[in-house]
């Protein structure tokens, strides 16, 4: 076998025919599946609106932009909300668990990776610089239909506060 | 005593010089669509892990180009000194030991990153982003940034393959490898996007798992190769670290040539030296490459025949302590 036949495993690596086969498939299955992106692996959304309720935990006092994220919320998946308070730690826990939909709390600008949920936008800032307190909400990561549909909102809410 | 070098880094054949250019103009091209890509990559990276592993592959994907660049300019222009008497034909040797070695740790990166996820059966968060207006899902934008980072590394890998054949260029063809693990990296990136967007958090490790045995396959491959080159083994070739085909029949011509005697090839750099222990060079000396066994216009890789005599009061041939 010579170098050029040696090699020539690599070279159809390269070629067309691969590619060409890789990328009809990939474009078919976008097209397929379109409308379901993106999905929730534990369909979260999915079972807020078969439950319809929102379990939501959140400290005493929130400001009116939450309240405004969450009527926001509840208009979209047809929900209404169910309220825990308590400390925010074990409510992020609580997210974490799978126990509870959303948490709506205060975080330091600095710190808002301290918890591994997924985080939106900034619905409310007090402060300013590094120490400002940010309120956003935090969902179970990874629940990406649902985190989408809370970002989309967040934002809203923080642009008509502005 | 030695046989005059017909050929040196400095003085290789002009067709090949020719060629040695082109790839040099090429790999230029190579930097600049791999710096494009790291910039898009790293604008859409968002929380995936894929995405965050591909991203450093595509910078590691630098070090070959860059690599081939620094060697082929000591190559051509690097001249003997008193420092360096050899010159700096085995610059490239190097260059191909640190390119296989960026290739089998993006591999080994690639694939430990994978089976963590896994193991951790990590969510990614996906989320969307605001553009002109509008909130899109972060993976659209993650799906078109790895399309655009398949396309140059398929058009250029399949570029280089015939001039590091021609080159005899264990550098270049490395590089090709990177460029092959590159794409692939990007179709495993897509594919795993796609899967998270259809809620199969796994997808992405999976096949990401998947291409990486590939890549990490290829630069120990690679690693074994160059450093036979490196340890003066017998020059292997350009896709193997098996013996090459080339050094296989120069080896059974100089053993059909000179019978008895003991015969050792190595390589520096795309050039092959070979010694002849235990014999007196012919006379008249019929040139370096009357020796070589395969076609003509490929004997500048035979760059020199040393003849080592045996030394009447030693009962070893000389050199070989």
């Amino acid at each position: 076998m010579t170098e050029a036949a040696k090699i020539e495993p690599a070279r159809g690596l390269h070629g067309t025919v691969v590619p060409r086969i890789a990328i009809i498939a990939i474009v078919t299955l976008l097209l397929a599946a379109c409308d379901r992106f993106p999905s929730d692996p534990e369909q979260s959304l999915e079972s807020i609106r078969s439950r319809g309720t929102i379990r939501l935990g959140a400290p005493e006092n929130i400001p009116p932009e939450a309240s405004a994220l969450l009527r926001r919320l509840e208009k979209e998946t047809g929900a209404r909300t169910l309220r825990r308070s308590g400390e925010i730690e074990p409510l992020l826990q609580a997210v974490e668990d799978g126990d509870i939909d959303l948490v709506i709390a205060p975080f330091r600008k600095d710190t808002p990776s301290a918890t591994a949920n997924a985080l939106s936008p900034p619905i409310r800032t007090d402060g300013r610089g590094d120490k400002a307190i940010e309120w956003r909400a935090a969902m179970p990561s990874g629940e990406n239909r649902w985190i989408s549909l809370v970002e989309v909102n967040a934002r809203q809410v923080a642009g008509r506060a502005k | 005593m030695s046989a005059p070098t017909v050929t040196t880094g400095e003085t290789l054949p002009p067709p090949l010089l020719e060629t040695l250019k082109r790839a040099e103009r090429l790999e230029y091209w190579n930097i600049f669509w791999t710096i494009t890509i790291v910039i898009v990559m790293g604008l859409v990276l968002g929380q995936s892990q894929t995405m965050k592993t591909a991203w450093i592959e595509d910078t590691l994907g630098l070090v070959p180009p860059i690599a081939f660049l620094i060697a082929a300019k000591m190559e051509r222009r690097g001249h003997k000194s008193h420092k360096f008497p050899f010159g700096f034909e085995r610059v490239n040797g190097l260059g191909f030991f640190l390119a296989a070695v960026a290739l089998a740790a993006t591999g080994a990166l690639l694939l430990w990153d994978s089976a963590m996820t896994l193991v951790k059966a990590e969510h990614a968060t996906v989320g969307t982003v605001r553009l002109f207006g509008q909130d899109i899902w972060l993976g659209w934008l993650m799906i078109g940034a790895q399309f655009y980072a398949m396309i140059p590394p398929m058009i250029i890998g399949r570029k280089e393959l015939p001039l590091a054949e021609e080159l005899a260029d264990k550098l270049l063809h490395t590089d090709a490898l990177m460029n092959k693990a590159n794409w692939m990296t990007g179709a495993a990136g897509i594919a795993g996007i796609v899967g998270l967007g259809l809620g199969w958090w796994w997808a992405d490790s999976v096949a990401a798992a998947f291409i990486s045995f590939d890549i990490l396959h290829d630069g120990l491959k690679a690693i074994r190769s160059s450093t036979a080159e490196l340890v003066d083994g017998t020059p292997r070739g350009l896709s193997s670290p098996a013996i090459s085909e080339e050094a296989e029949a120069l080896q059974a011509m100089l053993e059909e040539r000179y019978p008895g005697a003991s015969i050792r090839l190595r390589e520096t750099g795309r050039l092959i030296r070979a010694e002849v222990h235990g014999c007196h060079a012919p006379e008249p000396y019929p040139g370096t490459a009357d020796h070589w066994p395969g076609k003509v216009e490929r004997s500048w890789r035979l760059a020199q025949i040393s003849f080592v005599p045996v030394e009447s009061n030693r009962s070893e041939p000389e050199g070989t302590r």
